[in-house]
């Protein structure tokens, strides 16, 4: 199991439920951001470069860096800091540019 | 008291022709200082789509970007320096028939100058490019195979290094206050920090070159366009061609990192206004849309604009000065000028160092605007 490193006190919040990171179960409350229930999780890489496989993870939190990215549901690129967390959700760590469905 | 430096001849403009003209004066044992307003690459050499393209020329400028292919196919290794050129090609897409006998016509004239250009049929085009909206009504495609692109970010800064290592002096964040002459001849340009004596001065200033002109009483007639460009998230390989089409106003391609760089057409404007238009951007996603559907679901991550400046024949100036001794322009180039740059250098060096470039520049004079206003 993952670490939780939320505030305890005085914080209200949703309910809780489970997100899967690469396989794993991580707990997520409603209203979370997926960036926020990993780095609650201390689950700091969440993609890894196309060139030389440098891992990369929450740096603006507001939606413009791109640095946060991961594979959500299977889309490629989506970013955890603008991406609600929801129950059931799945997470993959990036590897490079990953797979897309360009040609169809 | 005035701090008076002196050197063989000063570059004003760092954007790719004035750092690769201060590299090869350099190359050539000229002591050379370059004067930059902001810093090198901040403009449009910074700014544009990356394509070094040969196909779709004037036949003015056709036989100086052969040239100049020639050039960037080993300047990665004369740089020194990753600058992301690779020659996948360039392809337009052929879709209006009114302007199909006009495409012909300049493979026709192309090919006779010892381009490899080709006529490629709707299914070769499809066959190069899978991911084309299935139902777009094409004619066919131009392709140019030894076309190609690069990274704008990294060209000018390696000129410049390179130069510096030559022993150029890259000053920037100097910008041209003006230009002193003295018997029919430029002698010395003035910045906030010093004076700068020289023989010779290349203007290759963007779209920043015609109020230099104007203070030594010299007109040509460029108008000033913005041009936007768009960047997707990065993607996994797609299309390593640039693309342009009849049916979409944008062109396409992909920079190495995976993100898809989308060139708005250029539009007039009246001032030096540098920034992005979104209404631009939903236009020509749309566009877009048009050749491409996968980017419907493709997000746009970054944008930017930059200023080109134009000539009434869409032909750049490469010229000394008709009254004016000591004063050559590079400009005019009409967002297309980036291909250009490394031959562009080579050419005012010669010029300059030897008396005589290496190349025939008649048909990019200056004078040829005589009488034309803008």
């Amino acid at each position: 199991m993952t670490q939780d490193l939320r505030i305890r006190k005085d914080v209200q919040r949703g309910q809780a439920f489970e997100i899967e990171v690469d396989g794993l179960p991580v707990v997520a409350y409603e209203g979370e951001t997926v960036a926020a229930a990993l780095m609650a999780a201390g689950i700091r890489t969440t993609n890894q470069t196309a060139r030389g496989d440098e891992p990369r993870g929450v740096c603006c939190g507001i939606g413009l860096c791109y640095g946060c990215t991961m594979v959500i549901d299977g889309v490629p690129n989506t970013r955890t800091c603008q991406t609600l967390a929801q129950p059931g959700m799945r997470l993959e760590t990036q590897k490079g540019l990953q797979r897309w469905k360009v040609a169809e | 008291m005035v701090n008076v430096r002196e050197a063989a001849v000063v570059v004003v403009g760092g954007g790719i022709m004035g750092c690769s003209t201060a590299y090869e004066l350099a190359k050539k044992g000229q002591s050379v200082i370059l004067l930059e307003k902001g810093f090198v690459g901040a403009e449009a050499s910074g700014r544009n789509g990356g394509g070094v393209r040969q196909q779709k020329r004037d036949p003015a400028e056709l036989p100086l970007a052969m040239e100049s292919v020639k050039i960037w196919q080993g300047l990665q290794e004369e740089l020194e320096w990753e600058l992301e050129y690779h020659q996948g090609g360039n392809l337009h897409i052929l879709g209006n028939p009114d302007r199909y006998d006009f495409f012909v016509e300049q493979l026709r004239y192309s090919q006779e100058a010892g381009l490899d250009v080709r006529l490629l049929s709707p299914e070769e085009t499809r066959r190069l490019l899978p991911t084309l909206r299935k139902d777009l009504d094409l004619l066919g495609s131009t392709f140019c195979p030894s076309d190609g692109n690069a990274n704008p970010l990294f060209v000018c800064t390696a000129y410049a290094k390179a130069a510096q290592q030559l022993g150029a002096e890259i000053r920037e964040h100097e910008p041209l206050e003006r230009l002193t002459v003295k018997s029919g001849r430029v002698i010395a340009a003035l910045t906030a920090q010093a004076e700068y004596r020289a023989s010779d001065f290349v203007i290759a200033a963007g779209a920043w070159s015609r109020p230099i002109c104007h203070q030594i009483g010299l007109d040509f007639p460029v108008a000033v366009k913005r041009s936007q460009l768009m960047v997707t998230e990065p993607l996994p390989p797609v299309f390593t061609e640039f693309i342009s089409a009849d049916q979409c106003s944008c062109y396409f391609r992909q920079a190495l990192s995976g993100g898809i760089h989308i060139g708005i057409p250029s539009a007039p404007i009246e001032d030096h206004n540098k920034t992005t238009s979104y209404d631009a951007f939903k236009i020509a996603g749309q566009s877009c849309l048009t050749l491409f559907p996968f980017l419907e679901k493709v997000s746009i991550v970054h944008s930017w604009a930059g200023l080109t400046n134009w000539t009434p024949d869409a032909v750049c100036i490469i010229d000394k000065a008709p009254h004016v001794e000591g004063f050559y322009l590079t400009a005019g180039h009409s967002g297309h000028g980036f291909c250009l740059g490394p031959i562009t250098g080579r050419l005012l060096a010669e010029w300059i160092v030897d008396g005589t470039p290496s190349m025939d520049l008649s048909a990019v004079r200056w004078t040829r605007f005589n009488g034309i206003d803008l």
